[in-house]
């Protein structure tokens, strides 16, 4: 049995993830948020209940466009630790350069696709919801934001050795990325990437 | 004399404000912050220490970035609240639309201008908020919003300005000026007004 971290998992778990079969991964979820009911309370910042080398993959979904830019290398250090030798991160967040070109040709405020709280728009996806910022859910603010190559590098920097992903058309234009703690080779790379790439 | 109003002024600086550094500008000074003295204490969204219909202009320069989208029409009604019935808003601000075209050619995280004093800036700073000074523990540098000219354009009208005059200029890397007026005006009369604060080569 593998273990699976969902960190900053909010209200999801492993049985929305493609890939990821219950009968052979084990997930534990991890949020600040007592609410969600979560397995470990913690923050991306601060995982210290979360021992080195525990677990065997990490989904982070999300929740590194809520950070700062700089505690973006802290928390991929906290990934790179608690991730076993072999491990890897599977990591969604918005694609920065899909909203930059909309926003270069003044469709800031243009819906961008309908989500489950409503019609998202690009201010939406750099600023946070705007209509859950308004009602005090100040968590939804967004401090930082990716394109795939500045995905690519941090996660170079922070150690992972090989990465796997691009750019996406889902929720309006998002990174999808899988990294590895270990050099692996492409077709390797593919077979555990492939079946869990969200689309 | 006519009294304008440099609201989220920050500390005082020698230089002068393009537009109002003749002898016919008093200058009232808003900050939170009062080790920056300013004349009056408050913030963009509470200005209830400045009587309405009181100042003859109100000056806006990097601070309507810093509040959330749905905080600028409250500051937008204050503006309009405290002017008189003649009165104007000078507004500055990035203009993303400049900086998206960086992202868009994958430049995220390359620098965009330089400050006089070296600084590199990015465009991720200018839509997020300067990575140093958060760093360094500001969290007021976080940006909450951001603006193209049809967006800042837009709120000043939702807001009541009946005339508004301006447009993206090439300062600070990219950026955004707006003369916004309460009262409609002809044509000729905005530019007379409007055109001491922007560059020579823009009017």
């Amino acid at each position: 049995m593998k273990t699976l971290l969902n960190v900053g998992c909010g209200w999801s778990n492993i049985s929305q993830l493609k890939g990821f079969n219950k009968d052979t991964w084990k997930e534990i979820r991890f949020d600040i948020d007592e609410k969600v009911r979560p397995d470990i309370i913690g923050t991306l910042t601060d995982m210290k209940l979360v021992e080195t080398a525990s677990v065997d993959a990490i989904y982070s979904a999300y929740n590194l466009d809520h950070i700062y830019a700089h505690e973006i290398p802290i928390v991929l250090k906290e990934f790179h630790r608690v991730l076993k030798e072999d491990g890897f991160a599977l990591v969604r967040c918005p694609d920065l350069q899909t909203m930059g070109e909309l926003i270069a040709q003044d469709k800031y405020l243009e819906i961008l696709y309908q989500s489950q709280i409503g019609p998202v728009y690009p201010i939406d996806v750099i600023y946070g919801h705007r209509g859950e910022i308004e009602a005090g859910n100040e968590y939804m603010v967004k401090k930082c934001g990716f394109t795939y190559s500045a995905l690519d590098a941090s996660f170079s920097v922070a150690g992972f050795k090989a990465r796997y992903g691009g750019r996406l058309t889902t929720n309006g234009g998002e990174l999808g990325m899988v990294a590895f703690k270990q050099e692996k080779s492409e077709e390797e790379i593919k077979k555990i990437a492939d079946p869990i790439f969200p689309y | 004399m006519k009294t304008f109003l440099n609201v989220g002024c920050g500390p005082e600086t020698e230089s002068k404000i393009r537009g109002f550094d003749n002898d016919d500008w008093k200058e009232i000074r808003l900050d939170i912050d009062e080790d920056v003295n300013p004349d009056i204490v408050g913030t963009l969204t509470d200005m209830k220490l400045v009587e309405t219909a009181t100042v003859d202009a109100v000056y806006s320069a990097y601070n309507i970035d810093h509040i959330y989208a749905h905080e600028v029409p409250i500051a937008l009604g204050e503006f309009y609240r405290v002017l008189k019935d003649d009165g104007i808003v000078f507004v500055r601000c990035p203009d993303i639309q400049s900086v998206c075209k960086a992202v868009l050619e994958d430049k995220l995280l390359e620098t965009f201008y330089e400050t006089e004093d070296g600084q590199k800036i990015t465009p991720l700073d200018i839509l997020l908020g300067n990575r140093q000074e958060l760093l360094d523990g500001n969290e007021y540098m976080a940006k909450k919003c951001g603006f193209t000219y049809s967006v800042l354009n837009k709120a000043f009208s939702d807001a009541g300005f009946k005339a508004r005059y301006g447009g993206r200029i090439a300062f600070n890397g990219a950026e955004l000026a707006l003369v916004a007026f309460k009262q409609k005006k002809p044509e000729d009369e905005i530019k007379k007004i409007a055109n001491p604060f922007f560059p020579s080569w823009f009017v």
